[in-house]
């Protein structure tokens, strides 16, 4: 083997993305090859360092005004970088006004890490309560977005406009997941309950974080219904490079519809 | 009844909401300054809420996404000063790098981590680009291939150079800490 075709492959090798046969040969190769040793160990060192470079995280003033963008609220640009360092301050109070009116409805999107070539975008928003979309990535775990307030009729999960309700995230899994994130997105009309959730700022969107065990696991979450209409609430659960989405709907009714239904 | 979206629209704004760290933290490594991260962030998500009806949901999100900072940062970069330093990133490198459990580690990591970066700064915006897709945000080389427009055979070559130099602006006082690590 040539130093130069060894060399290409230090990315491979460090990553074992070599079959076996070219594995030995380029191992043959480094042991006896002193110039090529210390080129493999140099590049080791550089992708390690490379690697543990610190993320810069994304400012909030940012991200509040991207969601506003995103959700389609008119919301006035951030100015040029000179402008906005003469008058963060002036502006922090924008968007944090900016943010009260930031709202959010989603569906996760699969497609974000590496799913399959054709996955449809239309297979990934189910109506009815309970449905899952499972991708093949993350073979055999389902999850289930369902209340106790689910009614057959409709199969949605019901709460009256001010009031509170428990969404509940079931997932079972053959095998134990590490690491497991499981994000649950809500759309306008609904946000996490301040009470239930005091620690939770972001009202749209909450990440849980947890290692999965074999089998059920459930997580329950309160939300309240802030706005009349059909809202779909998203689970998407994301081990490694694999997600599993699912989502249920729930409607909120108006104060009044929810007495009438009372009264019946 | 109102409260009932395009679910086409809305899987499209959950992608792009869950990218937007990945996003930022592509375009801070590309432009050195997260100010200059910021405006182009801001550009690429309105490139792409504007072309969202020609996205293609069969392909993947993040790749298309990180197509649009590149090209976002590559046309700020013709209006800011591509050798300037930010102050902010070097404030970066020290208060968000880990290992709090060894504080002596944590500075010669830190130290290197500065270095590292300093170094990366100097690299060509191609080659910088590719070493943060392929290392940091994990990508394949297909996959950066299509987001810089160019052969994948181009791809190895820049990691390659790119590698080569960072190697000699690190210098042999940066093998004791990674060693160490």
């Amino acid at each position: 083997m040539h130093c130069d075709t060894i060399r290409e492959l230090f990315d491979d090798l460090e990553g074992h993305r070599v079959g076996a046969c070219l594995e030995a040969e380029s191992l043959e190769h480094l042991e006896s090859c002193m110039a090529c040793q210390a080129a493999f160990a140099s590049h080791r060192q550089v992708t390690r360092a490379l690697r543990e470079l610190p993320s810069p995280m994304l400012p909030q003033d940012l991200l509040d005004v991207l969601d506003g963008r995103i959700a389609g609220i008119p919301v006035a640009p951030m100015p040029p970088a000179r402008v906005r360092s003469h008058h963060r301050g002036t502006m922090v109070v924008a968007f944090a006004a900016t943010a009260l009116f930031s709202v959010f409805l989603g569906v996760a999107a699969p497609w974000i890490v590496r799913g399959p070539a054709t996955a449809p975008s239309a297979a990934v928003v189910a109506t009815n309560a309970g449905t899952a979309e499972v991708y093949p990535d993350l073979d055999g775990v389902t999850a289930t977005v369902s209340g106790r307030y689910c009614l057959p009729s409709s199969s949605s999960l019901h709460v009256a406009q001010g009031k509170e309700v428990d969404v509940m995230v079931s997932l079972n899994s053959p095998r134990a997941l590490e690491n497991a994130k499981v994000h649950v997105v809500l759309p306008p009309g609904l946000s996490f309950s301040a009470k239930a959730h005091p620690q939770q700022e972001d009202k749209q969107v909450m990440t849980v974080h947890d290692n999965l065990p074999r089998g059920d696991k459930d997580f329950k979450f309160r939300v309240k219904g802030s706005r009349v209409g059909k809202w779909d609430v998203v689970a998407v659960v994301e081990a490694g490079d694999s997600v599993v989405v699912s989502n249920a709907t729930v409607e909120v009714s108006s104060p009044d519809d929810a007495d009438d239904e009372e009264r019946l | 009844m109102p409260g009932r979206e395009d679910p086409s629209i809305a899987s499209f704004n959950a992608g792009l909401r869950i990218s937007l760290p990945r996003l930022y933290r592509y375009a801070a490594h590309l432009c050195r300054s997260r100010e200059a991260a910021s405006d182009a962030v801001q550009d690429a998500v309105l490139r792409a809420l504007e072309r969202r009806g020609s996205y293609d949901p069969g392909r993947p999100l993040l790749p298309w996404l990180l197509t649009l900072v590149r090209h976002a940062v590559v046309d700020r970069s013709r209006s800011f000063d591509p050798f300037r330093r930010s102050a902010e990133l070097d404030v970066l490198s020290s208060s968000e790098s880990g290992n709090a459990s060894d504080p002596a580690r944590a500075v010669a990591t830190a130290q290197l981590g500065d270095r590292l970066q300093a170094a990366l700064d100097r690299l060509p915006l191609e080659q910088r680009s590719s070493v943060i897709l392929f290392y940091l945000e994990g990508m394949t080389l297909d996959e950066i291939a299509t987001i810089e427009d160019v052969a994948v055979g181009t791809i190895k070559s820049r990691l390659h150079r790119a590698r080569e130099a960072l190697a000699v602006l690190l210098g042999p006082e940066a093998e004791k800490v990674l060693l160490w690590n």
